[in-house]
């Protein structure tokens, strides 16, 4: 009985390999496919039948996302007892998501995380339950079930970047500049760099792993002294509302895979961040164009991005290569740290597991932008990291206004002169073509 | 209620038309955004018109005490055997009302609780 056990699970197992070529996936603890296939290969499988629809009845005149959305309002105990109704409800109710919302609201915390969601929540609540026979067989695979949705879920949580989306790396490397130099041929011109030689005094390099964070709030009054902000990015203005400056500095962690689709820093900022370990892929797009796939709200309070990191890759990621309006691209690795200037569109992905510190400011370059940003009628939806959304704008103008008299109005005037020598430039004739270059 | 401002029509898979004003339309994005007849081709005359009685219920539910619509959403749901509830679910995701996609998915759902996986069977119409 065993070694027929065996023998189905080499098989099964084989023709798992030879079905997934193509695909980069994860070597390491990949998430059982259960034989989904994507809708497109129902059509070259002409008399098939999508064992999807006959196996769940009159549900199946209802989209995959309805589906789930009806299963994520049943219980562990029914998605069991539904599970073996029919091949296509075990599929269904394999849905990893389904599993970790319910031990995240479940257990609030409260949990071990063992291998998926799916077995977590199974060997919590049914401690008796003997999940090991497992280890080898994760699961059963289903014949001619065809689902875009279950696949590209399937697909995304198990593919690792591909080795062409790491090729391109165009950013600016800089080390050991001066602060002036940074000033004005990076943030004047709004311009992102990417920094070496910051952080080789820093603690963080040696002291920060995921251990020592693990408990990090314990050590949250040591961490400041762990590293300390480079030189180019002191100028920080926001400082002078005290305790009531927005929130401004993070610390981000997470494993491979992990990482933030494309957005717009808030406030109109710039920001800085420095990989301490892991390494991290950036792809940035300078804030008058939009990234393929991305649709930003009219009024910039809403950015949809929506397609995951990786699925932002697999779809947009090859056209910009014949893009006239290319983006910058670049690895981050630990030691470097990379300017983001502000409105720049941005997304982050961590090749390894990752910890880096990262901070938003604002500096004289972009104090006028900051203003007009928290200035603007929809400020309270925009304004974000502080509860004081509304009145942020009158409290930092005037605190400005005490702490360094005259500077906002010299900036204005500057960037008035800056305007008209601008467009004087541009309706000279002598003058010719211009070019925009980033 | 005032019948005043726009009717918004909307066409059944059968070809049939209804009207529908268009206070009781505001529970539905894609009827508020329509300039013409919104055509239903995978909705019935049926399942539409009780969608319509829907919408109006909870349009006059600022009229309406918390405790009377709840019971008045449970006597709709439980007048519906599973084949309507999920023709109700497809009608209402297609007209944005989130509401009663809600009500009627949770309406499956419990029914799922409630049952072995033999009246499973039966409740989802296997042959």
């Amino acid at each position: 009985m065993f070694s027929e056990k065996k023998k189905f699970i080499a098989e099964t197992q084989q023709f798992e390999e030879e079905e997934e070529e193509g695909f980069n996936l994860k070597s390491s603890n990949p998430l059982h496919s259960y034989g989904v296939q994507p809708l497109g290969n129902l059509y070259f499988n002409p008399g098939s039948v999508n064992s999807r629809n006959t196996g769940l009845g009159n549900l199946q005149i209802l989209s995959d996302e309805l589906v789930l959305e009806i299963l994520g309002l049943v219980d562990g105990t029914h998605l069991g007892v539904l599970a073996t109704v029919s091949k296509s409800f075990y599929v269904f109710t394999s849905h990893e998501p389904l599993w970790r919302n319910l031990v995240l609201d479940n257990l609030k915390g409260r949990f071990l995380f063992n291998r998926s969601w799916k077995v977590t929540y199974i060997s919590t609540f049914y401690p008796s339950f003997d999940v090991s026979w497992n280890t080898h067989f994760s699961g059963l695979r289903v014949r001619n079930f065809y689902s875009d949705y279950l696949f590209q879920s399937w697909l995304c949580a198990n593919l690792e970047m591909k080795p062409e989306w790491l090729e391109r790396d165009n950013i600016i490397r800089k080390r050991g500049i001066s602060v002036d130099d940074f000033v004005m041929n990076f943030e004047e011109p709004n311009k992102p760099v990417l920094l070496e030689g910051c952080m080789d005094n820093w603690d963080a390099m040696r002291k920060w792993d995921r251990d020592y964070l693990v408990n990090l709030c314990e050590k949250i009054p040591t961490l400041g002294s762990d590293y300390e902000v480079p030189v180019y990015f002191r100028e920080d203005l926001f400082s002078v509302l005290g305790n009531e400056r927005p929130d401004y500095r993070w610390i981000i962690s997470g494993p491979a895979g992990s990482g933030s689709s494309f957005h717009i820093d808030p406030n109109s900022t710039s920001a800085w961040n420095a990989v301490i370990k892991g390494s991290k892929k950036w792809v940035l797009f300078p804030p008058d164009v939009v990234p393929p796939g991305v649709h930003p709200s009219p009024d910039g309070a809403e950015v949809a991005c929506p397609v995951s990191i990786i699925e932002w890759f697999m779809n947009f990621y090859g056209s910009t290569k014949n893009w006239k309006k290319r983006p910058i691209e670049c690895i981050c690795k630990a030691g470097e740290v990379i300017f983001v200037p502000n409105g720049w569109w941005h997304l982050v992905i961590n090749l390894e597991e990752s910890i880096a510190i990262t901070q938003n400011y604002v500096s004289r370059r972009n104090l006028l932008n900051v203003l007009d940003f928290l200035k603007k009628p929809n400020a309270s939806e925009l304004v974000s990291g502080t509860r004081d959304r509304i009145n942020l704008y009158e409290k930092f103008k005037n605190a400005i206004e005490r702490r360094f008299p005259g500077t906002i109005d010299e900036l204005t005037l500057k960037a008035e002169e800056k305007k008209m020598s601008f467009w004087d430039s541009v309706t000279d004739s002598k003058i010719g073509a211009f070019k925009f270059s980033f | 209620m005032s019948s005043s401002g726009r009717k918004i029509i909307l066409k059944s898979s059968e070809g049939e038309l209804f009207e529908v004003d268009e206070a009781v339309a505001l529970l539905s994005p894609t009827m508020m955004e329509a300039d013409n007849v919104i055509s239903l081709p995978k909705v019935t005359s049926e399942i539409l018109e009780k969608v319509i009685d829907y919408c109006k219920k909870h349009a006059e539910a600022y009229e309406t005490d918390a405790d009377e619509l709840q019971s008045w959403d449970l006597d709709f749901v439980n007048h519906s055997d599973s084949g309507t509830l999920l023709d109700l679910i497809a009608a209402a995701h297609d007209l944005k009302i989130e509401c009663l996609v809600d009500l009627a998915c949770s309406t499956i759902a419990g029914h799922i609780e409630n049952k072995t996986r033999e009246e499973i069977f039966e409740y989802f119409g296997y042959n």
